[in-house]
């Protein structure tokens, strides 16, 4: 049996939530000597002791109600933020593709945007423009390539973040919401692209709301409430066990 | 195995900044073409920026205030030219992290890169102006052409690291006090009326001259001064204060900067 490609070991992460955002340099200099406004807020567990382990080659789903912790799990397995205790570890390359695309600036064009997108991904020159004419192949967004993106819908900001994220060839994906994607067409070329790319072998972990797609698709999924991990397993169970618990 | 590699990048800082290099490039160039998109110049504003305020201020100088300094419109430009890089990069890195919250919500990358890219696009900018006035001093304003211009390049390039390490120190600060801009706006006049810009630090009175000598811009444009202006080396007291300086902030800005950028993600 292979490593997990993911490993969470008991990884817990709290939040201080300032009930106002601006935190003033007062705040901080009175803070020194009165100690109840120091921080200013209450501590939040996003996650308490979230332990699993994703193998290589697997298509593993995170489900659960709004604010049980799922983007914020995402987010510390793509590195973006840190767990407060606990330990993640990656065995490979991951690229993380959430819902609305990476950050594309709205005045430059869409070719423009790909070279910043690719280059936030860790691609040199030469890479992004190997993949350059690919990308926007995907994208069938034709001449529009070379308009700002300001003037595109946002299904077609989608297409390009989708068609970026496709040219990436990581070891696993990690996916928020992304496949609702554009029209139904490209939503189906999407979904054929990704079971193109399980086929060769890469890992996926994909959060969503949408059951019968984890269901459908993943091999083994885990359910989050209120931070922890309420089960974990097939994914037709787990499945199973969410809806029983949202009485559905 | 062909294709594309991306992502499969160290782990350590600095390599894994440096594979990050195209990022550093594509930032600046966004903040070029940004700036100039829509306007009827365009790139052209780089150099016609440059070119109307060393206009204005050849007429107000030559004109209209008359200083008692040998080849003042050379003397006041270096340091001027000095300051407006200094404050702008300050200014932007201020912001820089705060400004790009979606990118740093949504992929992990090196941080620093932000910062790195606020600075060198004012770089740019300070370059094409040096690209300017230089010519310009060297032919008409008295400066003078000598070898110890060599010098003249390597206090730029040191200027250019302290600028970055007070970015570094600004962007992390930034992100925690969101005073931070504010007290900028009323700092920056301040320094500026501290540093040796418009006059000389000799003109001081002998009770300010310690402020001035403490503030770290005065050796840059000092240092920057003498090779160009009297053709001969900087001072050995600038030369050591530039390094320690330099030095000094570089180092406890990357500290400061790596220690907290973890937790920018979820600050911003």
């Amino acid at each position: 049996m292979a490593l997990p490609i993911i490993e969470c070991r008991d990884v817990s992460k709290a939040f201080t939530l300032r009930t106002n955002r601006q935190y003033l340099l007062k705040d901080r200099v009175l803070g020194l000597v009165r100690p109840q406004l120091r921080e200013g807020g209450t501590r939040f567990w996003a996650l308490q002791s979230v332990s699993l382990a994703v193998d290589p080659r697997e298509a593993f789903g995170i489900v659960g109600p709004n604010g049980a912790g799922k983007t914020t799990l995402f987010r510390i397995m793509a590195g973006i933020f840190q767990p407060t205790s606990g330990t993640v570890r990656i065995r490979g390359r991951i690229a993380p593709l959430l819902a609305l695309g990476t950050a594309f600036h709205a005045e430059l064009t869409g070719r423009e945007n790909i070279y910043l997108s690719a280059a936030l991904y860790g691609f040199t020159t030469p890479e992004i423009r190997s993949v350059e004419s690919a990308v926007i192949e995907f994208s069938e967004l034709g001449h529009f390539i070379d308009v700002p993106i300001k003037n595109y819908s946002s299904g077609m900001q989608l297409r390009l973040g989708f068609s970026i994220a496709a040219q990436l060839r990581p070891d696993v994906f990690l996916l928020d919401e992304v496949l609702g994607v554009g029209d139904a067409h490209f939503q189906q070329k999407c979904l054929r692209h990704l079971e193109h790319e399980r086929m060769i072998g890469r890992t996926f972990v994909v959060v969503t709301h949408n059951l019968d797609f984890v269901e459908d698709t993943c091999d083994r999924a885990a359910l989050l409430v209120q931070g922890r991990v309420a089960a974990i397993g097939a994914a037709k169970d787990v499945v199973h066990h969410y809806r029983t618990l949202a009485g559905d | 195995m062909g294709g594309p590699r991306g992502l499969d990048v160290s782990d350590r800082p600095l390599p894994r900044l440096f594979a990050y290099r195209a990022l550093v490039k594509y930032l600046v160039l966004k903040d070029i073409k940004v700036r100039s998109r829509g306007t009827y110049l365009g790139v052209a504003w780089t150099l016609m920026n440059p070119l109307l305020t060393i206009v204005m201020y050849y007429v107000v100088f030559q004109y209209i205030f008359v200083v008692n300094i040998p080849h003042f419109l050379a003397f006041f430009l270096v340091g001027f030219l000095m300051w407006v890089f200094f404050s702008r990069s300050v200014n932007a890195a201020a912001t820089c992290i705060l400004d790009n919250e979606a990118m740093i919500k949504k992929s992990a990358f090196p941080l620093e890169t932000l910062p790195i890219a606020a600075v060198l696009h004012h770089f740019f900018h300070h370059a094409v102006a040096l690209a300017v006035a230089l010519p310009l001093m060297l032919i008409f304003w008295g400066a003078a052409l000598s070898l110890n211009l060599v010098w003249v390049t390597l206090v730029l390039g040191a200027f250019a690291c302290f600028t970055l390490a007070v970015a570094l120190w600004l962007s992390t600060l930034g992100v925690f006090f969101r005073d931070a801009r504010d007290i900028l706006d009323v700092g920056l006049p301040i320094l500026m009326w501290a540093t040796p810009i418009f006059y000389a630090p000799e003109m001081a009175p002998a009770i300010l001259r310690p402020i001035l000598a403490a503030n770290p811009l005065s050796s840059f444009i000092g240092a920057v001064r003498a090779p160009l202006l009297d053709g001969r080396w900087p001072s050995k007291m600038h030369l050591g204060l530039i390094a320690l300086w330099t030095a000094g902030t570089l180092v406890s800005g990357a500290w400061l900067f790596a220690h907290h950028s973890s937790r920018f993600a979820e600050e911003v």
